[in-house]
């Protein structure tokens, strides 16, 4: 199928969109939100700083278009920054977040090296979403971040980095990663197959 | 918690993958594409790709072949060798690196890592750093191990953190290729002095090495040789080192 990158200049679109190529999907990078409308899935990757991606989503005119998408019960993939962009803010920046999910991002704490930037195994909830259908129980995924959600209501995943992470969020449709599919291997792989996957449902 | 990286490194001249004894002395080890995606399927943590022959190098062949290394590779790959200004960061990580390596170009103008991490974040750029033992401590050296820079190591971890670096590698040239184990007073240096992942390189030739080197806590150990020529297979390491006590990513199911 077609997937929807949503391509905001904020860096390295490769990796992800060889991914995509890999489980036979089509990946579109997509610079005008009016052309996100003919699309079932759409993912929203980030990198690097919260302020700087945050800034050029809006720039890019991405805000509205996307509200509207995940409201109306579409489905959304966001990865790393893309998932934190989903919060209401982040202690990287003074620019408020999209605020569909409840929760802030935080700094986290410093006794452990950062960036976390290395393999951490998930902490699954017992009862498995499609993301994580084909995976073992405790799969090893691979990080790149100094900031992270502590707590959601929405969280479905964990990672344990000195202390306990949000590593995925589900709500209905919409998905986030704070960690790289693109990047886990087969692992990955198979969690980015079995979000695409997913039978779209309604918030 | 914490874990520790094991990262195969591709030094790859004029479209082959090569290995020598302190820079010197190349060796063919093969194809880059086909020994990526092997590295990747058989449990390696990340892939390292350096292009040594950077200074004689056609930049648009370098990338090319890093973006078909990238289309086989579906774990974290850092890219290096005449990362030399934003434009040549930028064409890499558009084509499938994860993360840019600068070395010699940063010596030359540090605010080279601060511009790259501007653009795509500090995590997307590895500050590489040879060094040599020199009589006063830690020497600075740069094109493949050629130029010595009179640069003492301790200045130049501050100065590249300040820049913002999100990762250092470093390898020592006086152990690269000798198989007589990583240079453990120079990576306690390291990791007392900064406070990013740092990856050890240079040295490696048995699993007790890699064990030291995992006993020093830090995030990623570098190999070739060992790997390239076949003495040990990633998941002998990490056997080794889960043996020990270390914990490292288990290998996955293929299917």
């Amino acid at each position: 199928m077609e997937v929807a990158v949503l391509d905001y200049d904020i860096g390295n679109l490769g990796s992800l969109c060889n991914a995509l190529s890999y489980l036979g999907h089509r990946a579109v990078l997509v610079r005008d939100p009016n052309e996100l409308d003919g699309f079932e899935r759409v993912i929203l990757p980030g990198v690097g700083h919260f302020g700087a991606c945050v800034s050029r989503f809006r720039e890019a005119g991405f805000e509205r278009a996307i509200i509207e998408r995940v409201h109306a019960g579409r489905w959304l993939l966001g990865i790393c920054v893309g998932m934190q962009l989903l919060f209401e803010g982040s202690d990287e920046s003074g620019e408020p977040g999209l605020g569909i999910l409840a929760g802030r991002v935080e700094r986290m704490r410093a006794e452990v090296r950062l960036p976390e930037m290395q393999w951490n195994r998930l902490i699954l909830e017992r009862l498995r979403p499609a993301m994580f259908a084909a995976v073992s129980d405790d799969p090893w995924v691979y990080f790149v971040h100094s900031f992270a959600v502590r707590e959601s209501v929405d969280a479905i995943a964990w990672e344990n980095y000195g202390t306990r992470y949000v590593a995925a969020v589900a709500r209905g449709s919409l998905l986030g990663v704070q960690f790289h599919p693109e990047k886990s291997g087969r692992t990955g792989l198979k969690i980015l197959a079995g979000a695409l996957a997913q039978e779209v449902e309604p918030l | 918690m914490q874990q520790v990286r094991i990262i195969p490194c591709l030094d790859v001249a004029d479209g082959r993958v090569v290995k020598g004894v302190s820079f010197v002395e190349l060796r063919d080890a093969g194809d880059p594409v086909a020994m990526g995606s092997n590295y990747s399927e058989a449990g390696a943590d990340e892939l390292v790709f350096l292009d040594i022959a950077a200074t004689r190098s056609d930049r648009t062949t370098i990338v090319d072949l890093v973006a078909r290394v990238a289309e086989q590779v579906f774990i974290p790959f850092t890219v290096g060798g005449g990362v030399d200004s934003l434009a040549v960061a930028s064409a890499l990580l558009r084509r499938g690196a994860d993360k840019v390596a600068v070395n010699s170009a940063a010596v030359r103008d540090p605010t080279l890592i601060r511009e790259i991490a501007d653009v795509f974040g500090n995590q997307c750029v590895v500050v590489a750093i040879d060094v040599r033992r020199s009589e006063t401590g830690f020497e600075v050296v740069t094109h493949g191990g050629t130029r010595p820079t009179g640069i003492e190591l301790s200045g130049w971890l501050e100065r590249v953190q300040s820049e913002g670096a999100g990762e250092l590698l470093v390898t020592s040239m006086d152990r690269d290729g000798h198989l007589g184990g990583y240079d453990q007073a120079l990576y306690a240096k390291v990791l007392t002095e900064t406070d990013v992942p740092v990856i050890a390189s240079g040295g490696v030739g048995s699993l007790d090495d890699f064990l030291a080197g995992a006993r020093l806590k830090v995030q990623g150990l570098l190999a070739a040789s060992v790997f390239h020529f076949g003495t040990f297979t990633i998941d002998q390491v990490k056997a080794y080192l889960a043996d020990a006590g270390v914990e490292v990513r288990e290998k996955e199911d293929l299917n």
